[in-house]
């Protein structure tokens, strides 16, 4: 397929790796890499990447999976919803088995009865609204930048169309606030970002200047194996040099001003707020609310869905796995109770979970 | 999640809806919030139903050629 078999290329990636390598000794110390999006995640274990790497070049997952980050709360309110009466609930399928924190899922509701329904775009929830008119139709908003906009165009379609029946729980997040708080935090040490690719197609370079004004490389890099690669050599291109700067190893997919149609659209329809991120506790300003104007959609107003109280999962390490502070075989329910037949931590429910990769992978 | 993969575009509907082309499958996206000019044959990024993106092939084919120059090197 164009587009993805040239990114396959053994002969070129067998370059890149030499290259790293060449890279890894002139810089003769351990370094450590964060990448912070899921895609990211599942595609360096599928491909095998950490595998053919130098030992001292260290690949850590970061908060990039938005089930994962997706708080004990929120899962709680997600089932809160989906079993109110005369509510069809529309997610995207990764969510459906994350466990919330008194062990329930979206799954197991579904099971019970509820009208659960996993869709594949915000397009498919509202054309279950259009078909259902007496029913009411949730839409769980997950994601971060690359998602929110589409979002945010349904949206507009439902006023533009009169589609009264179509709210949308928002949980969506946004990536620049949670990348200061890992630069910000003491116990992580990383000397680059491998930054979100398709986050950027949408956002562009903006949000990511505090990594290289803190000493860091940061490097927006593909999907494929010849792109990671290649984004891990820039990234060591710029530890060698000391010269820390945004560079685009995507840049068949992504602008330096990303789609400023999307991100119109998303201020349009969405306000920054604080959000919960499992691991990384409340971020200012890293969430997105509807606007005063869209508040009819927003499903919590409509729903008058009370503060739920939680806690966390116990035993469960997804929150210092998410932080980059520990690996999936630190965790002592790792592959024993929790396994992706039975997950007890959303990192091991999506495919992009680290915990899921791991298992898979490693 | 923020899975996208790139497709050509085979045809358009006069409610900015794309069949685009992927590998031999043929899916729906639409159009309304990619911010540049496409038409029939161009190659774009998908997301969860819209296109977000037209990929840049000149820029894709030059970089391309400077990864296979440095094979030769």
């Amino acid at each position: 397929m164009k587009y993805i078999d040239e990114y396959r290329d053994g002969a070129i990636a067998e370059h890149l790796r030499e290259r790293i390598e060449q890279q890894a000794r002139r810089i003769g110390r351990a370094v450590t890499l964060m990448e912070v999006c899921g895609s990211h995640t599942y595609a360096i274990g599928h491909f095998g990447i950490r595998k053919i790497l130098p030992e001292s070049v260290r690949l850590i997952s970061g908060p990039g999976c938005p089930v994962c980050v997706t708080s004990g709360r929120d899962v709680e309110t997600a089932l809160l919803l989906a079993g109110r009466k005369k509510v069809i609930f529309t997610t995207f399928g990764d969510m459906l088995r994350v466990p919330g924190t008194g062990g329930g899922s979206l799954a197991k509701l579904r099971a019970e009865g509820a009208d659960i329904r996993v869709v594949a775009s915000t397009l498919e929830a509202v054309e279950i609204a259009k078909g259902n008119p007496s029913k009411e139709v949730v839409f769980m908003g997950i994601g971060f930048e690359t998602t929110s906009p589409t979002v945010a165009a349904m949206v507009k379609t439902c006023t533009g169309r009169g589609i009264g029946n179509f709210s949308v729980f928002s949980v969506h997040k946004v990536i620049p606030p949670a990348i200061r708080v890992l630069l910000d935090d003491p116990e992580l040490a990383i000397d680059g970002f491998i930054c979100p690719g398709h986050v950027s197609t949408i956002i562009g370079f903006a949000g990511y200047a505090d990594i290289p004004a803190r000493g860091k490389a940061a490097v927006i890099t593909g999907f494929e194996p010849v792109d990671i690669l290649e984004g891990i050599s820039m990234i060591l291109a710029q530890i060698i040099n000391g010269a820390y700067a945004i560079e685009n190893q995507y840049t068949r997919a992504v602008k330096p001003q990303g789609n400023t149609r999307a991100m119109e659209l998303l201020e349009e329809v969405f306000t920054r707020a604080p959000a919960e991120w499992r691991g990384l506790g409340i971020i200012p300003g890293s969430g997105l609310v509807f606007r005063d104007v869209f508040s009819s959609f927003n499903a919590l107003a409509r729903f008058d869905v009370p503060i739920l109280e939680t806690t966390d999962i116990m035993g469960c390490m997804c929150g210092s796995i998410l932080r980059g502070v520990a690996t999936p075989h630190d965790c002592p329910l790792f592959r024993h109770a929790c396994n992706p037949q039975n997950p007890i931590g959303p990192c091991m429910v999506s495919r992009e979970g680290t915990c899921s990769t791991y298992y898979k992978c490693h | 999640m923020c899975i996208g993969f790139p497709g050509k575009i085979m045809s358009i509907d006069e409610n900015n809806y794309a069949v685009i082309d992927i590998g031999g499958t043929r899916r729906e996206v639409c159009l309304d919030i990619i911010d540049e000019q496409v038409g029939i044959g161009d190659f774009v990024l998908c997301h969860a139903g819209f296109a977000i993106h037209k990929v840049d092939e000149a820029e894709a084919a030059e970089k391309l050629a400077l990864l296979r120059e440095l094979l030769e090197a």
